[in-house]
């Protein structure tokens, strides 16, 4: 009896040390390279961010908090950014065809519309056409620079 | 002979001294013991919902997630005030390093302006009140998920990164609810719902039953041993030992790294209770041996006493420790871990037993006589009511029909009272909004092409509508609602959320908004980057058993109706399927086990006595018992669930005891045929009585177990006095037949 008890322990221990503790794996999101992860889209905790009056700093506090707008290219003569949320806009390259009327200054505020993000009219693979953009209305706030500021010097 | 009593005296009490020093070194790794209550514990690593979770996790991101739930007792969730307030909240959970992204928030993200914008959509503006409205009629993703039926709560959700993080951001939010409370007394309560909370809230109960039953235990212990033998040296000799076991057993538990978990939290109780169930007859014995041999030195009794007692202390604890490690043959880690534990853990006690009782009987003066041990005891004179024989038979034909009744249940918050709070928030949660657990179902085209295109739209849309007519089935979420929802909230508010867009183009484009809003998140919570494969969340608002099956069913049938399954490959995990999986197999896995240990035992016990009827003899005694209990539960109506399942194998493991001990002890003895029964009904008092501690335990799944433990252990007791009283008289003629193993009597 004693010899079959010690077996017992030993067969016990053996599976003992076999078993391994559980590491329950942590929460995960899908997300990998090649996507935008930045910024993230909420929330933002912090005071809405305040844009600079000057052009040059106002450009740069946008560059700062944008990510590339997926499809168009980034330049094309004029920058806009939308604002998609209390601290992030989406950048692109803006066509000066497409701007309601001639530009008054180097930056202007405009508005896009909810409903003009999802249409493409002239059927160019670019859901922003022509006429789109407004200086009054509601939709999206959107920053254009045109041209550019060319002392951009802050890391992408 | 003085001088080597005195010697032995010190030698012993310097042995004492040694083994204590040791054991208090051994016992280090305790310190890094901690409690971790996971439901993946339960399941097989290779089983294939945990393979599904996995391809899910990977493929379209995790599923444990917190719900921050703020709640009005004056306002609804459009008022002005409520949102300021909510604000005010927002930013104070944002202090948490913990809380860096909200899912599902659908209404009140913080926008970029404070102040709404009529008919403006949630992802450019602040919206109106007229706008949420809307959203909470016309949207799958605002609905419940985001508002509370009663529109007076909003639900934020934010994933569950670890059981560490989820104690910070609770931490958090209970102190930014402190803060709200004080700017707007009486008008706002604020809940944290979540898998994760009512785990940790778990491992927080295990810690303190273990606070309260520890000390109630060895307490008891004390007392009952006092009753019995009315020695402080026995009394201390048996709590030394309890807690020296519980000790050293969980220093090996922490040495391995495993944590404390819901099933080896009983394991502590359990080993301080049968730990000393050998001691019982040790000093038993011991006393009566005394009693009748006075002339004799106490080193001879207790020499004597090791020697009569050891076979069937060896083979009880053998039989206890083939109960436990018969959860090994198992798949579910918790029960391999609490099988191992158990069983080495009463190895140790075994240990202590035969090394250090012995040792302490003989040589440290005992000078108790209990009544009971100086006069001779007949069998009708411990147990007259094993004369009827109509007795276990009527109480058979009652109980047993009840087995019938039984049925499989459980759910984690049935391991805390109704009134707790984790409980009434769950509770609230499951009729204000979704409930807390999901069914991901996984599909994946074999082709490699588009879940985008509009006919594989249509069929997971109708799959979704016909799991949506399922009572059980709070909410669901799918592709098509991301795409119908962003369809509408670019569209008027005034608008019917669109059908399905006719062209893949239009699906595309889309979504793609959810790039452009930097939401590509959610989007990715339902579509792979290849996009050949999506998700179905089926939300349920209840976990137990009845549920969980009948929607895994209909929704095997849904999908085999709407899918082929040579084109699409379909896989099923989430919370609900984990539960599902984990309540059937462990309920299985307790019946192999009980299977196991009871053949186990019979090839022990028969090989090493060589007497295969009184073996058997044994496990009929036991199963009898166990069909009894089970028949007794399933006329009170008590479910079969994780913890209470297990209650079958420890039944085999420790009801087995009186069966054997009745079968393999009684001819030794001198104080008539009628002291070892005694000393039966002594042990399932005494057992019986620690087991009984475990229905103190907060937990209401573990009180139910310490019912069936001690109805399991009254009943092995019963029986096997009621068979082994029978089967007295044969028995004795066959032990001084052929068979050997007779003991000697005692010379002086």
């Amino acid at each position: 009896m004693a010899a079959l008890f010690i077996l017992a322990l030993v067969l016990v221990g053996w599976q003992a040390v076999r078993i391994k503790p559980l590491n329950p794996p942590p929460f995960s999101m899908a997300w990998t390279g090649g996507e935008q992860a930045f910024p993230i889209a909420a929330p933002w905790w912090e005071a809405p961010i305040v844009l600079p009056a000057e052009s040059v700093a106002r450009y740069r506090v946008l560059r700062r908090h944008s990510s590339l707008w997926p499809g168009v290219p980034a330049s094309g003569g004029c920058d806009a950014f939308i604002r998609t949320s209390v601290s992030v806009w989406v950048r692109r390259g803006l066509d000066p065809k497409l701007l309601p009327g001639p530009f008054p200054m180097d930056r202007e505020t405009l508005r896009y519309s909810a409903q003009d993000f999802l249409d493409d009219d002239d059927g160019d693979g670019d859901r922003l056409d022509a006429g789109e953009l407004t200086r009054t209305g509601s939709g999206a706030e959107v920053e254009v620079f045109c041209p550019p500021p060319a002392v951009w010097d802050a890391p992408p | 002979m003085k001088l080597r009593m005195d010697i032995s005296r010190w030698a012993l009490g310097a042995a004492l001294v040694g083994s204590l020093v040791l054991c208090a070194w051994l016992a280090r790794p305790l310190s890094d013991l901690r409690i971790q209550v996971s439901e993946l514990e339960f399941l097989d690593p290779q089983s294939e919902v945990l393979a599904a979770d996995e391809a899910v996790r990977k493929t379209f991101g995790g599923d444990d997630r917190l719900q921050i739930v703020f709640e009005s007792r004056r306002g609804l969730v459009t008022d002005p005030a409520f949102r300021e307030d909510l604000r005010f909240f927002l930013s104070g959970l944002g202090e948490s390093p913990n809380i860096n992204l909200l899912l599902f928030d659908r209404l009140y993200r913080g926008r970029f302006r404070s102040d709404s914008v009529a008919g403006e959509p949630y992802w450019l503006h602040t919206p109106d009140p007229a706008w949420i409205q809307a959203a909470l009629r016309q949207t799958a993703t605002t609905d419940l998920l985001a508002v509370s039926r009663s529109r007076r709560a909003v639900i934020l959700e934010t994933p569950a990164f670890s059981g560490a993080g989820v104690n910070d951001i609770e931490k958090q939010v209970r102190q930014v609810a402190r803060r709200l409370e004080a700017r707007s007394p009486g008008t706002y309560r604020v809940r944290l719902i979540g898998k994760q909370v009512v785990l940790n809230g778990l491992g927080d109960a295990i810690f303190h039953d273990l606070e309260v039953l520890l000390p109630w235990c060895l307490l008891l212990i004390g007392l009952l041993f006092w009753v019995l033998f009315r020695s402080w040296v026995l009394v201390s000799l048996s709590v030394f030992q309890s807690a020296l076991t519980v000790v050293l057993t969980l220093a090996v538990l922490a040495y391995l790294g495993h944590s404390l978990s819901l099933m080896t939290a009983m394991v502590p109780v359990l080993l301080m209770v049968l730990g000393i169930a050998d001691e019982i007859h040790f000093f038993g014995e011991f006393l009566r041996l005394r009693a009748v041999y006075p002339e004799r030195s106490t080193p001879s009794i207790s020499f004597e006493v090791l020697r009569r007692i050891f076979f069937p202390c060896t083979a009880i604890t053998l039989t206890t420790v083939i109960g436990f490690a018969s959860f090994l043959a198992t798949d579910s880690p918790a029960l391999r871990v609490f099988g191992f534990i158990a069983g080495l853990g009463l190895g140790i006690s075994w240990l202590i037993s035969v090394a250090l009782v012995p040792a302490v009987l003989a040589l440290v003066p005992i000078h108790a006589r209990p009544g009971w041990s100086e006069r001779s005891w007949s069998l009708d004179a411990v147990a007259p009511l094993w004369k009827y024989r109509a007795v276990p038979i009527l109480l058979s034909m009652v109980l047993i029909p009840g087995v019938v009744r039984l049925r499989i249940d459980d759910s984690w918050t049935r391991n805390f009272r109704p009134d707790h709070p984790i409980v009434r928030d769950v509770r609230w949660f499951e009729k204000q909004s979704v409930g807390l657990y999901q069914f991901d179902l996984m599909l994946e085209r074999k082709d490699g092409r588009s879940w985008t295109e509009p006919a594989f739209l249509a069929s997971l849309e109708k799959l979704e509508s016909e799991m949506r007519t399922i009572p059980d089935v709070t909410a669901s979420l799918s592709l098509v609602d991301l795409v119908r929802d962003r369809a509408w909230e670019l569209g008027g508010p005034a608008s019917e959320r669109p059908p399905i867009p006719p062209s893949q183009p239009q699906v595309e484009k889309i979504l793609s908004t959810f790039q452009i809003f930097n939401e590509q998140i959610l989007e990715r919570f339902f579509l792979h980057r290849s996009q050949a494969s999506t998700r179905l969340i089926l939300f349920t608002a209840k976990d137990d058993y009845g549920t969980s099956t009948h929607v895994r069913r209909r929704l095997d049938e849904a999908v085999r109706r709407y899918f082929d399954p040579r084109t699409v490959e379909a896989r099923i995990g989430g919370s609900g399927e984990r539960g599902r999986v984990l309540i059937e197999s462990i309920v299985k896995s307790q019946s192999w086990s009980v299977i196991t240990s009871l053949v186990l035992s019979l090839l022990v016990l028969g090989i090493a006595s060589g007497r295969w009827r009184r073996s058997l003899a044994c496990i009929f005694a036991n199963i009898w018992a166990l069909l009894l209990t089970l028949g007794a539960a399933g006329w009170m109506g008590l479910e079969m669930g994780v913890a209470t399942s297990s209650f079958l194998s420890v039944g085999v493991g420790v009801g087995l005891d009186y069966a054997i001990h009745l079968a393999f002890h009684h001819e030794s003895e001198e104080g008539g045929e009628g002291a070892i029964y005694l000393r039966v009904l002594a042990n399932v008092l005494v057992v019986g009585a620690g087991l009984a501690i475990l229905m103190l335990s907060a937990n209401p799944t573990i009180a139910k177990l310490g019912f069936l433990l001690v109805a399991s252990l009254v009943a092995s007791g019963y029986t096997s006095i009621v068979l082994f009283s029978r089967l007295a008289q044969p028995a004795q003629e066959e032990v001084t037949g052929s068979e050997g193993g007779v003991a000697e009597p005692v010379s002086g």
